[in-house]
């Protein structure tokens, strides 16, 4: 008998003393597991005067209390919440116990309900939640880059409010979207903004890797799955939360451009003629421009921009009731003038018990979002690389030669606008108006029914309703506004574009647990949903807007331009099933189907079905293990599994035959509108598919302090939806199809340390590495290869720069073989003095006449003694080798200190920026260049790397753009104090940590570029693609997280 | 027990009926082809897509006459730096304005294709259905035409692709599908209105059917099929719009292309255009296209009209004209404008002057956009017609006074005979004084005009060394005289030449002989028609292209000026295979049925 018993054994006649004395009558009672359902014995139960019960092993509890004013009763188990409950004239009450650990690594949520960690047996991850909110971030995907083993987060540039691009386990799509099924709070979406959550309001992120584990969500899982749940209201007194954060962000990363001196020098080497004219004015030459100090717009454009976030929260509750209410505000300014992020929102939660079994709840989120300013990264009105907001930052003159005043003019006097849209940048950023409004309302409810303790119903609803305007308006002092610009003929100009969409599901289930014979416990669930999505739009734009300074309300005013609407929308129903058995723990089995209807397909193809299986078995229950003392955990899991995908357009199966305004005739020079097939339909597609294999292994040692985890899969997707080529004597450049095949496979490690703990100091390590390859098994009829170009600029638009080729990675980057450059060795000298090409040496693609010593230089990979088309081939690999992040906790005393570090290593970048400011591809006279490029080949200087002005051959892609994009990032650095609790009661408060924190504080890499996390023209087929993009900022934060 | 409950959760959801309904989403936006052709209307908005493809910038819009017509033997891209793409016939299968034309015009086969599938559905009067019918038919015609003379044989498809399956289709003869197009061009002729139905060019008209046709047939005659038997037909299509009645020539050669810039229609000269309106920068559609923006006189002044100037004449185009020929100086202007300002400079070298066939100074829609106008592209002219009946009934017959007069009265209109009688067409300097700093004025006086002769005076080291005629004036009786003054220089003198009645006639050498008369209506159709999209294939017919252009680059390596010696680069470049296009990559990759043209492997 233990102490404890015996105890209670000595109190409780005391209390049957006690009883006797007054007026009393008997509460029973029987608590339970709030999850599993469990009884737990041993609890205590305490009334308000000091009486005392505990649970017998069955859970059942008895105890005496006033037969009036009976007051509150007070339970409590270690382990568990406590709940206190009002008596009132109950005679009976039972009582679920939450799990206190919940949440915090014991208990996972997978897709419709949670697990014991234990007994999970497919590969779900869960992200550290305490981790990542130190990072000062907009929205919790920012900082989960490098969180987690198999999940690649990367954004395309800097911009702020920019959304991240999450892959989980490689990409499965060739042309449609990869990114992961997000269920948030139960609601399962597929392309959420990730910005209306605030990050504080995150209670917990898993991701769901293996079919086993995603195939409950069926024809969307095939993606993966990102589970989130937010906070919601706890037992207990009311918690008042306050935390706060300023930020000052910076750009790390300048280019380093020429001088004016060199700068002169490099027009006087395109056209010393008019380099004269220019630049050598008032007995002024070459020499006049030494050490002058030029204009450099970066230093104009940039900004030291400033970052605050509030947040307060209210939460609590009793075991009937639990509330939430919060609201933040959060302003980003960019690094670049006029541009910004903000967003404000608010949010309440309350679940509330009804009687004993039945339990409803709500949740609701509104947030306000705005975006504002200029794209670097997008062209703004032509394809051509100077219409890129970069391109004028850099290209700028550094120094005008006529004394023009560069700084506050829009036009550069020496630049022939017909050719260059070169303008002033810091001018263009101010005043070309961009905003983009967000306004997001979500909205869940549930009511979960118990129709026996074993057997619970719940059904769920909920609304994601999401409104969007887009305005933009250029003024006189803008580009594409200014009626002295080429783009400007239009005048004064803007446009509005909104777009609604409204996503709503209804989901039932069933779920029965229960355990058999104590070693065989099974759980089953079994479900039923309905979703919808429906989305429309509207715009207009005007032109020749008269009153520029009523801004976009002016646009009436103005000449209607073009007008545009559209909806569409789509519907699935589901069905599904999961079975759960498990034997002593020992053995665990899972099994899933789902079948899901999508109104995407046409009859015969609507339905589908999606099963998976996974089994794991618990070593470290065996006998044989039991017995090696510093193993605590080790665990075989193997699952195979089918997923799907219908990530097609909502009407892909039909023909569309459309009303465009630009597929007129003008009879009589009046537009008569014609009718055109825009897309030939594809009655017959049907869902992707995608067969998941993962073995995994989980080994858990001394007592959990290491933690490590491998898996390993493959997924191969058949029948991909491919918006695949058609031969255009179809009347069609493509359509959907099912047809072509991807291999992705991969290796991922975890593995979380405590590397030290005693009272004063811990030190604990999360590590995780993953690689992944994929590799292309099929396309459409015949076809062997993708060929992709970017579209950037005009010359290079018929080049294709990524191929996606059978057999091969989804987008290798091709090109040519760069070869250095032409050195007068390679000619013959003709009697008229010009250089002509010897025999025996390659032409670079232009004529062989044309090509001159100090021109690039190609290899002839065919050898036929020609570059053409036929010498291009695969000069760089867009998709890493492995990525991984690295996070390290240390505590002393009440220090915090968090370090966070997360790579990428093996991908390459094009880095575009060089052609343009390294060799000036596109012949733009009066354009800077990268100081560097000083060293360019000229007669007496026979550079071998950089070619002469106007050397560049054709518009070609070559090995010498395409850099190393490995890269190692201090990503986020934490430091904290939290106040001793006597010292915060002092000053009223229950406990207060002030920090300071970073992000993006340093980066290790052998990129030339701005940043080596650039994608600006991301696709799965156009990765990596570097040019104007916007720079990333670094972000020092003071805060403080208060609780009162 | 989990089997009914698990039904039981799915009735819960949704019934089976219910749900079946609840998976049905119809398409909101949009139409589906079967859904459509209930109208007229309809059927009328369908047939207007079929236009569209015309006007698209991967066909008349811009590409087909700019890109794929600057480098023949009357003109060159005046970009020294280019050394690769179709202006100097450096190119390979991949181009993408190669691959451009052709997903155009099956595009424009496939819209015409569902429009004639659907023909018959819409109730509506079967008068109107057959002329709809008959533009359909054309206008699919006209497309195939376009494939087969640029790219041999072609995949032959009549019927709308119904599936997304088995798309490759093989490609049939050159042959069956000149035979195809015959017929349908014939069925056509037969369905649709005649010209006197419209007001317009824009649409297909039994003129513009019947000249076509004999376009057809003039080329099924040449290279590279031969069947000499056609030039009969041809002959007989061209000469059923000859005897219409509607048609004349305009007596301004000038006013034709005028015209076009300002969007006026003339049914008796132009009786097929693409028609285009507005320049982008007026409400709701425009429908642009870039003739006088690219080519054109070069200026970047916004009313004029920005023009890059991108074509100059060659000389040997410059040459073939007689100095009485106004084409001459219209075609090759010989002035452009300085930069920004209205100042026009005036070129005396041959191959420095840039193409003026059209102008934007006469365009009349402002504000002028940079590079988009509402200029009509003409398709089909009526002088076109006669010199086409001329060449077919040539080769047929050998010179006959009919013929012999059909062309005369293409050159008189040229000459402006009939607008300008006798006029000046030359100053010859006599004397080049001296001292002469600024330019002098040049005033003709007396020769009883009705329109008065202008000149100016070019000087250099204070000589004056060419006095240019900048208009010819009209009906002189005499010849003026001269006065040249200026506040500088003296002992200039010069004479004036006047044109003669007969001096725009073809002489007694050109109508000699059938082979005579053949060489002079090669010169004549190019000094007509140049530009006009028509002459690279009027040189393949006729099997010259490569030794024309061959010579037309040795001509500009030995007599052009230094910096326009890169002029010879397209004749440099050409070769035997570019008789015909490359079939795109692209279809070759997607297509296994197809294979490749001589030469562009």
């Amino acid at each position: 008998m233990s102490m404890r018993k015996f105890l209670l054994l000595l109190i409780f006649p005391l209390l049957i003393a006690q009883a006797a004395l007054s007026q009393t009558r008997v509460v029973k009672g029987k608590i339970t597991d709030e999850r599993t359902g469990e009884t737990l014995p041993g609890v205590n139960i305490r009334l308000s005067n000091e009486t005392r019960a505990v649970t017998d092993q069955n859970g059942n509890f008895s105890i005496n209390v006033p037969a009036t004013n009976s007051g509150t009763l007070t339970i409590s188990y270690v382990g568990y919440n406590q709940q206190i409950i009002t008596i009132g004239t109950q005679t009976e009450i039972n009582v679920k116990l939450v799990n206190a650990t919940q949440g915090l690594g014991e208990v996972v949520i997978v897709g419709y309900g949670a697990v014991k960690k234990p007994d999970l047996t497919g590969s779900i991850s869960q992200v550290n939640i305490s981790d990542l909110q130190k990072a000062p971030v907009k929205s919790f995907d920012d900082a989960l880059a490098g969180r987690i083993a198999g999940v690649q987060v990367s954004s395309n540039d800097g911009q702020p409010g920019i959304s991240n691009n999450i892959v989980i386990r490689g990409n499965n799509s060739v042309t449609q979207d990869n990114t992961p099924l997000y269920v948030i709070d139960g609601f399962p979406i597929d392309n959420p903004d990730n910005n209306v959550i605030s990050p504080e309001d995150i209670e917990s992120i898993t991701v769901l890797k293996d079919a086993s584990a995603t195939a409950i969500y069926g024809s969307r899982g095939a993606n993966g799955v990102i589970i989130i749940q937010t906070k919601r209201g706890k037992i207990g007194e009311p918690v008042v939360k306050y935390t706060a954060y300023a930020a000052v962000q910076d750009v790390t990363h300048r280019e380093n451009m020429m001088d004016p001196y060199e700068f002169v020098r490099l027009q006087n080497d395109i056209d010393p003629i008019t380099t004269a004219l220019v630049y050598f004015q008032n007995g002024r030459n070459l020499d006049s421009y030494r050490g002058v100090k030029g204009l450099d717009f970066q230093d104009e454009l940039y900004r030291q921009a400033f970052m605050h976030s509030n947040n307060l929260s209210v939460s609590g509750g009793t075991q009937k009731t639990r509330y939430s209410v919060s609201a933040s505000a959060l302003g980003q300014g960019g690094v670049i003038v006029n541009s910004g992020f903000s967003r404000y929102q608010g949010r309440v939660t309350l679940d509330q018990e009804i009687g004993t079994k039945f339990k409803v709840g709500i949740n609701a989120n509104y947030s306000n979002i705005n975006i504002t300013g200029t794209t670097p990264s997008s062209s703004t009105a032509q394809v051509n690389a100077s219409t890129n907001l970069m391109y004028s930052v850099w290209g700028y003159r550094p120094v005008s030669g006529s004394g023009a005043d560069l700084l506050n003019e829009l036009f550069d006097p020496e630049v022939d606008e017909t050719v260059n849209y070169r303008v002033n940048p810091v001018i263009s950023a101010q005043n070309e108006y961009r905003k983009n409004v967000t306004n997001n309302i979500i909205a869940n409810a549930y009511i979960d029914f118990a129709i026996t303790p074993k057997l619970k119903f719940r059904a769920t609803g909920g609304l994601n309703n999401n409104q969007n305007r887009s305005e933009s308006f250029n003024n006189t002092s803008t580009r594409s506004g200014s009626p002295y610009g080429p783009l400007g003929a239009s005048g004064v100009n803007g446009g509005i574009a909104y777009r609604q969409v409204n996503n709503w599901v209804n989901e039932n289930t069933l779920t029965y647990t229960n355990t058999f014979k104590k070693d065989h416990s099974v759980s089953v669930l079994l479900g039923g949903t309905l979703q919808g999505i429906d989305a429309t739009s509207f715009g207009y734009t005007a032109i020749a807007v008269p009153n520029e300074s009523l801004g976009i309300y002016g646009l009436d005013e103005g000449t209607a331009r073009t007008i545009s609407s559209s909806s569409t929308g789509s519907t699935l129903a589901s069905g599904l099933a999961r079975i759960n058995y498990n034997y002593k723990s020992k053995y665990l089995l899972t099994a899933n189907v789902r079948a899901d209807g999508s109104s995407k397909f046409r009859e015969g193809n609507k339905w589908s079905v999606f099963t998976s299986g996974a089994f794991a078995w618990r070593m470290s229950a065996e006998n044989f293990m039991k017995n090696i003392k510093f193993i605590s955990d080790a665990k075989l899991r193997i699952s195979y599994g089918e997923t799907g995908n219908n990530r097609i357009g909502d009407f892909s199966t039909y023909s569309t035959f459309i009303i465009e305004p630009m597929a007129a005739y003008a009879f009589n020079n009046s537009v008569s509108k014609g009718i055109i097939p825009m897309a030939i339909g594809n009655p017959g597609l049907k869902w992707e598919s995608t067969a998941t294999t993962n073995i995994g292994y989980d080994l858990s040692l001394f007592k959990g302090r290491i933690e490590f985890i491998v898996d390993a899969y493959r997924k191969t997707t058949s029948g991909l939806l491919l918006n695949a080529l058609l031969p255009t004597t179809t009347g069609y450049a493509n359509a959907f199809k099912n047809i072509g095949s991807v291999r992705n496979q991969g290796l991922e490690f975890s593995l979380n340390t405590e590397n030290i703990k005693n009272k004063n100091f811990t030190w604990s390590t999360n590590f995780n590495i993953s690689f992944n390859s994929n590799k292309v098994l099929g396309l459409a009829d015949d076809q062997e290869s993708i060929q992709t170009p970017v579209v950037w600029e005009r010359r290079y638009t018929g080049t294709p720069l990524y191929v996606a080729k059978l057999n091969n990675p989804i987008a290798q980057i091709f090109g040519y073989v760069w070869d250095g450059v032409y050195q007068y060795s390679d000619f013959d000298r003709l009697p008229d003095g010009r250089y002509l090409l010897k025999a025996d040496v390659v032409n670079n693609g232009s004529a062989r006449t044309a090509v001159q010593p100090g021109d690039i230089k190609y290899k002839d990979i065919n050898g036929d003694g020609v570059v053409n088309t036929l010498d291009q081939t695969q000069i760089g690999r867009s998709m890493p080798i492995h990525t991984g992040g690295l996070s390290n906790n240390f505590t002393f005393k009440n220090f915090d200190l968090n370090v966070f570090l997360q790579w990428s290593y093996g991908n390459d970048i094009v880095n575009a920026n060089r052609l343009i400011f390294e060799g000036n591809a596109t012949t733009a006279v009066n354009l800077n260049q990268y100081a560097e490029y000083a060293e360019r080949w000229t007669p007496t200087n026979p550079s071998n790397t950089l070619h002469r002005i106007g050397g560049q051959g054709p518009a070609y892609y070559s090995s010498r753009i395409i850099e190393d994009g490995s890269y190692l990032r201090l990503k986020t650095v934490s430091f904290g104090y939290t106040l001793p609790t006597t010292l915060a009661k002092a000053i009223k408060l229950k406990s207060l940590r002030v920090y300071s924190s970073g992000q993006n504080l340093l980066t290790w890499t052998n990129y030339s570029g701005p940043d080596p996390e650039v994608s600006v023209k991301n696709s799965t087929l156009t990765p990596g693609f570097d040019y104007s993009a916007y720079p990333r900022a670094r972000t020092i934060t003071f805060g403080l997280n208060a609780t009162f | 027990m989990k089997i009914k409950l698990f039904i039981a959760l799915l009735l819960l959801t949704c019934s089976v009926s219910s749900c079946k309904k609840f998976l049905e989403e119809l398409p909101r936006d949009f139409v589906s082809p079967e859904n459509y052709f209930n109208t007229e209307t309809e059927l009328n908005t369908a047939l207007n897509g079929v236009y569209d493809i015309m006007g698209s910038a991967a066909l008349y819009g811009e590409v087909l006459w700019s890109q794929f017509e600057v480098t023949t033997d009357e003109s060159f891209y005046r970009q020294s730096t280019t050394t690769i793409g179709l202006q100097v016939y450096n190119y390979d299968s991949n181009n993408s304005s190669v691959q451009g034309v052709w997903k155009a015009l099956y595009a424009g086969i496939e819209r015409a294709n569902i429009l004639l599938a659907n023909v018959n559905k819409p109730k509506m009067s079967d008068e109107t259905r057959n002329v709809m019918r008959g533009e359909a038919l054309f206008l699919r015609a006209y497309y195939y035409f376009l494939l087969v003379s640029n790219f041999g044989d072609v995949p032959l498809i009549l019927q709308p692709t119904g599936s997304v399956n088995n798309p490759a289709v093989a490609r049939t003869s050159s042959k069956i599908v000149y035979d195809q197009i015959l017929a349908d061009m014939t069925t056509a002729e037969g369905l649709v209105r005649p010209i006197t139905a419209y007001t317009y060019a824009g649409r297909v008209s039994k003129s513009a059917v019947q000249g076509i046709l004999a376009r057809v047939c003039l080329k099924m005659a040449g290279f590279p099929l031969r069947d000499v038997s056609k030039y009969q037909l041809a002959a007989d299509w061209a000469k059923k719009v000859i005897v219409s009645g509607h048609h004349s020539l305009n007596p301004s050669y000038q006013q034709i292309f005028i015209n076009h810039m300002q969007d006026l229609y003339d049914l008796k000269e132009g009786i097929w255009e693409v028609e285009f309106q507005g320049n982008l920068l007026a409400a709701g559609v425009n429908e642009t296209g870039r003739l006088g923006v690219l080519g054109g006189l070069a200026g970047t002044n916004a009313t004029i009209g920005n023009s890059y100037g991108q074509w100059n004449g060659t000389r040997v185009f410059y040459d073939i004209f007689s100095p009485q020929d106004l084409r001459r100086d219209w075609n090759i202007g010989f002035y452009y404008y300085s930069g920004a300002t209205t100042n026009k400079v005036y070129q005396t070298v041959a191959e420095a002057k840039s193409v003026g066939k059209w102008r934007r100074e006469y365009e009349l829609l402002t504000p002028k956009n940079n590079n988009y106008n509402g200029a009509n592209f003409p398709l089909l002219r009526y002088a076109d017609v006669l010199l086409m009946y001329a060449e077919a009934m040539n080769e047929v017959a050998g010179p006959s006074q009919e013929i012999i007069d059909y062309i005369n009265l293409v050159r008189q209109r040229g000459h402006g005979k009939v607008l300008n009688g006798t006029n000046i067409y030359s100053i010859n300097v006599t004397a080049g004084g001296s001292g002469y700093t600024t330019v002098p004025t040049v005033t003709l006086s007396g020769g009883g005009f009705t329109e008065a002769a202008t000149a100016t005076a070019s000087i250099l080291n204070g000589r004056v060394t060419a006095i240019t005629v900048i208009t010819p004036g009209s009906f002189y009786k005499t010849v003026p005289t001269i006065t040249i003054a200026g506040t500088t220089g003296t002992g200039a003198q010069a004479t004036a030449t006047l044109s003669t009645p007969t001096d725009a006639n073809l002489t007694a050498a050109e109508v000699a002989s059938k082979e005579s008369l053949r060489l002079s209506l090669i010169d004549e159709r190019s000094k007509e028609l140049c530009y006009e999209g028509l002459r690279r294939g009027d040189l393949i017919r006729w099997g010259i292209f490569i030794e024309k252009m061959k010579n037309c680059a040795s001509v500009a390596t030995l007599r052009n000026i230094a910096a326009f010696k890169y002029a010879s680069r397209g004749g440099d470049n050409i070769s035997e295979k570019h008789n015909l296009l490359p079939i795109p990559l692209s279809e070759i990759s997607l297509n296994k049925l197809l294979t490749q043209n001589p030469g562009w492997n």
